[in-house]
């Protein structure tokens, strides 16, 4: 089985001279085929920790492991895939979402008769019709769109563990439930773990089963979703559940 | 019979296309009406291409200068027409009577510019003040939407805050003309939660001490839910229900509206995934719209909602009426003979 595994985990900046450690000795799991979520507020280090699981961010101490394996050790397919906040941003503008799309596999050296086929397929599979939107560029996309280009191409690399850092939040409630459900189809479908980066404990308890709540660089409380969501043990927990916005009536 | 109080802003039948260079018409407001009672607190709730933004720009009188922008009906501010005038004219009759809160700060407020600057220069549209009372007035501002340690701020860039300190800069521009009505525009999607409810409990608290009407726009009903009295629904360009927060969140009559409340993710009981989300995507606003622009994705259409436009129906509520633009609700809460409710003249409202 693959587990995702983080020891002790450093991530260091110099800022103005000085030095900020963003994510201070983190340790957590993430079971094989598990969603676990990544909750905190800008500057808890949630985003830094998701890019150092990728290998985009370099890790001043501590590991990464997948199935006992650093994962900055295996490039190219496989291993980890990240898709982003800003799906337009995180397109190149001037490819097409073919090209996108099938660009793992491109790297994968695989030839492009097969890679356009299996391109197809996975648009398909992400909701997305090849016909309609093959030849699109990013600009011509949605926000939802785009989003979905992000995640077909991060499953052609055919990854174990999925690192979504804040995949739906800037899209609308209805276009934010489809990618919800795609998330969640994909991963059940291929026994992959996720990672899922988000400030919204909602979506975070909607998709996973486990949750780990950072502030300032470490760890203030993790466990189930339900138990933490539900019965915070650490202030911090309670005071960002005392914030969410919920359907109450009236002013 | 006393009469109504006269509304601060009303809004009929209000339509607004937009024509690009190359000659294409993009519908983006179909006969929208709204009002707002002095004081009041609405939640105006829409997706993307619902046209919520547009309709906050046409208050204001800001329209994009890429595209010829027609407008028909009526929007009275305080019972003077809007509505046709140049956009100097209109922003002469608004003064700083409407303001403005942007989703963004960080793009709204000018970088080269210290805070005292920007907030001095919003109050000073329409008065003109000594220097020493301006500089009172920032101060003032300034500690009124909570950040205490003014002096220092006012000297400060927009550069030199945090997102909140950003934003609540932002609403010290935004009262400084002493505005009767706010237009508040997701003012709080770029900030943290727990500073995203300070944000918004400040402009509660600042709308009931100065009795303020104020336009909360969003795409998520809950933050309209427990800070504003009423709410309004846009679908590509309609307003599809409306009526008192209260009873549109318990229970929601337009299929679009309960589908909006049934796939949002929740903290407490989350349904099993899927969650029920909707098939197919917004319409395209540069065709013609027949019948219910909701119909392509409402799982409740029939061939009536395609092709004729529903009527409006009013249902008594709690503390007001919801309205609601639906055939389904129609044949609900209507006698079957054709010719009550459904009688329009010259179409639907």
């Amino acid at each position: 089985m693959t587990d995702l595994t983080i020891t002790e985990l450093w991530v260091r900046y110099a800022v103005n001279g000085g030095i900020l450690d963003a994510v201070q000795g983190v340790s957590f799991d993430v079971a094989a085929g598990a969603a676990v979520g990544l909750v905190g507020e800008s500057g808890s280090g949630k985003s830094s920790l998701a890019r150092a699981v990728v290998g985009i961010t370099p890790i001043a101490a501590g590991s990464v492991t997948v199935d006992g394996r650093p994962v900055v050790a295996r490039p190219g397919p496989g291993g980890v895939q990240m898709v982003f906040q800003d799906p337009i941003g995180s397109l190149n503008p001037s490819r097409r979402v073919m090209d996108l799309v099938s660009e793992p596999l491109r790297i994968a050296g695989v030839p492009r008769t097969l890679r356009r086929e299996r391109a197809a397929q996975m648009l398909r599979e992400v909701g997305l019709d090849p016909e309609t939107f093959a030849r699109r560029r990013p600009a011509q996309l949605s926000g939802g769109q785009a989003q979905r280009v992000a995640i077909g191409r991060a499953l052609l690399a055919e990854p174990e563990v999925l690192v979504a850092d804040e995949p739906v939040s800037g899209l609308d409630v209805s276009v934010q439930a489809g990618i919800i459900n795609l998330l969640h189809r994909v991963t059940v479908e291929r026994g992959m773990s996720l990672l899922l980066v988000s400030h919204d404990l909602a979506v975070v308890r909607t998709l996973c089963e486990a949750v780990v709540v950072m502030q300032h660089g470490q760890v203030r409380e993790q466990g189930p979703a339900d138990r933490v969501l539900a019965a915070p043990r650490h202030e911090y927990t309670r005071e960002l559940l005392a914030a969410v916005p919920t359907l109450e009536a009236g002013p | 019979m006393s009469p109504r109080p006269v509304p601060l802003l009303e809004i009929t039948d209000l339509s607004v296309d937009f024509t690009a260079p190359d000659g294409r018409t993009t519908h983006v407001l179909e006969d929208v009406r709204l009002t707002i009672a002095p004081g009041e607190s609405v939640g105006l709730v829409g997706e993307s291409g619902s046209g919520k933004s547009v309709l906050a720009r046409t208050i204001l009188g800001l329209h994009p200068r890429t595209s010829q922008v027609t407008a028909r009906g009526t929007v009275r501010f305080d019972g003077t027409e809007l509505l046709g005038r140049g956009p100097r004219q209109h922003r002469r009759i608004l003064g700083t009577d409407v303001s403005m809160i942007f989703q963004d700060p960080s793009t709204s407020l000018n970088p080269v510019v210290t805070v005292a600057g920007q907030v001095i220069e919003a109050s000073d549209r329409k008065r003109q003040l000594s220097s020493t009372v301006r500089r009172n007035l920032v101060g003032d501002l300034l500690r009124a939407v909570g950040l205490h340690d003014a002096d220092r701020i006012a000297r400060s860039y927009p550069s030199q805050l945090s997102g909140g300190q950003r934003q609540r800069v932002g609403i010290a521009a935004a009262l400084a003309g002493g505005p009767r009505l706010l237009l508040a525009d997701e003012p709080t999607t770029a900030l943290d939660v727990s500073v995203q409810r300070t944000v918004l409990d400040l402009l509660d608290e600042i709308r009931r001490e100065q009795g303020l009407a104020m336009v909360h726009i969003t795409h998520d009903l809950a933050l309209a839910s427990g800070r504003t009295d009423r709410v309004i629904v846009l679908y590509a360009g309609r307003v599809v229900e409306s009526g008192p927060t209260a009873d549109v969140l318990s229970r929601p009559a337009h299929p679009y509206t309960q589908s909006l409340l049934a796939v949002r993710p929740r903290l407490h009981e989350p349904p099993p995934l899927p969650l029920p989300a909707l098939p197919g995507s917004v319409p395209r606003l540069d065709r013609p719209r027949t019948g219910c622009p909701f119909a392509p994705r409402c799982a409740l259409a029939d061939e009536r909602c395609r092709v004729e436009r529903p009527p409006v129906v009013e249902l008594p509520g709690r503390d007001g009426t919801q309205s609601v633009a639906c055939w389904r609700v129609a044949e609900e809460h209507a006698p079957p003979e054709p010719a009550r409710t459904l009688s329009s003249s010259g179409g639907a409202r």
